[in-house]
């Protein structure tokens, strides 16, 4: 598994810290992303939409005219996401200021710092080449 | 009620310094609001003033500016050394091109007892000190240029990973067009405003300001200030 970070801010700093490995940023955004890996795994709606960017919660409503916690506990989107799940451990975590990507097995989610913590911006993503990721869960 | 003589004498730089700050406030207060409104727009929480000033994206557009700005500078006090213009006052007089004697610098045995020490003795010293402006400005253009590539490499990541996709390296940032473009479109127009001051500043006056000619000087005068 690997983490590189640049904090935002001071570039002294950014280099500093991203020479020291591992942040407690970096660990707080892969801990959020494997907590959205479990919650769908476990058929968990309400637990997963919890970790959502609000926009992306209303997305997921608004494509399958159901309730967040409905869309990511039952149909289509909900049997990716748990089957992805299923192989999901961290393998590389990568920061930059407020935006942080994780690498879970055959997942990738996105997420963006909001408030004290990070919120999932998308999930159940596969890259395509010389084009953002396609994803399952996105805003 | 007059400003006391300190004041007076170093009204240019307490000038400067002022609007500097004033501007810096002025882009960090309008900064935020835009950036807090990209925030609200994707649904996440605003960020504080403290926390926009310290982040990549307000760090990389100050440190593009500086880089420019003293990159400007730096060619402006080196390239006059070796070229002149005909009827600019930024120039010298058109058969003084070149690092000039010691007896005209005032340097060795040639500087008076007000001449700075490091001017006064040969060597490694008076080396140092007959290029010190163009070496810390060069140092200031060349770290702010550095800063720019690392924060700029934070700040595209950023904006890659919020149009999922990947984020780059430092290394990888250095060959992006982002990089280049953000150097270059300030490098042109620093390069333009010297291009326009050497060039107007032949036929165009201002009175009373020492970057201009007498009003009354001819077009031809070169290196002739108020």
């Amino acid at each position: 598994m690997r983490r590189w970070r640049i904090p935002a801010g001071a570039a002294l700093v950014a280099a500093l810290l991203a020479a020291c490995g591992p942040g407690a940023t970096a660990r707080a955004a892969e801990d959020v992303a494997v907590a959205f890996s479990a919650a769908v795994a476990d058929r968990d709606g309400d637990a997963a939409c919890a970790l959502l960017a609000a926009s992306v919660a209303q997305t997921v409503a608004a494509d399958a005219e159901a309730p967040c916690a409905q869309a990511l506990s039952e149909g289509p989107v909900a049997d990716d996401l748990a089957e992805r799940a299923a192989d999901a451990r961290p393998e590389e975590t990568r920061v930059a200021g407020r935006q942080a990507q994780v690498r879970l097995g055959s997942d990738t989610v996105f997420l963006a710092r909001s408030g004290a913590g990070w919120v999932v911006t998308a999930a159940g993503c596969d890259p395509r080449p010389d084009r953002p990721y396609d994803c399952e869960v996105a805003a | 009620m007059r400003a006391p003589r300190w004041v007076r004498e170093n009204g240019l730089s307490l000038f400067f310094l002022g609007i500097f700050l004033a501007a810096v406030a002025g882009q960090a207060v309008s900064g935020v609001a835009v950036f807090n409104r990209e925030q609200v727009a994707a649904g996440l929480d605003p960020v504080t003033l403290g926390q926009y000033v310290t982040s990549s994206a307000f760090a990389v557009d100050l440190s593009e500016n500086w880089q420019s700005e003293f990159l400007q500078f730096l060619l402006y006090i080196a390239a006059t050394v070796w070229f002149v213009q005909r009827g600019s006052p930024e120039s010298k007089p058109l058969d003084q091109a070149g690092r000039e004697s010691d007896e005209e610098q005032a340097v060795g045995e040639h500087a008076g007892p007000q001449s700075p020490p490091w001017a006064r003795v040969r060597g490694w010293r008076l080396s140092v000190y007959s290029h010190s402006l163009t070496l810390v400005m060069g140092s200031i253009f060349l770290g702010s240029w550095f800063v720019q590539s690392l924060t700029g490499a934070v700040a595209y990541s950023e904006e890659q990973m919020r149009d999922l996709q990947d984020p780059v390296t430092w290394p990888e940032y250095l060959r992006e067009p982002d990089f280049w473009s953000r150097t270059l479109q300030n490098w042109q127009s620093e390069f333009l405003a010297v291009l326009s001051m050497v060039v107007l500043a032949i036929y165009l006056r201002e009175r009373g300001s020492p970057e201009s000619k007498p009003v009354g000087a001819p077009h031809g005068a070169t290196g002739i200030e108020s």
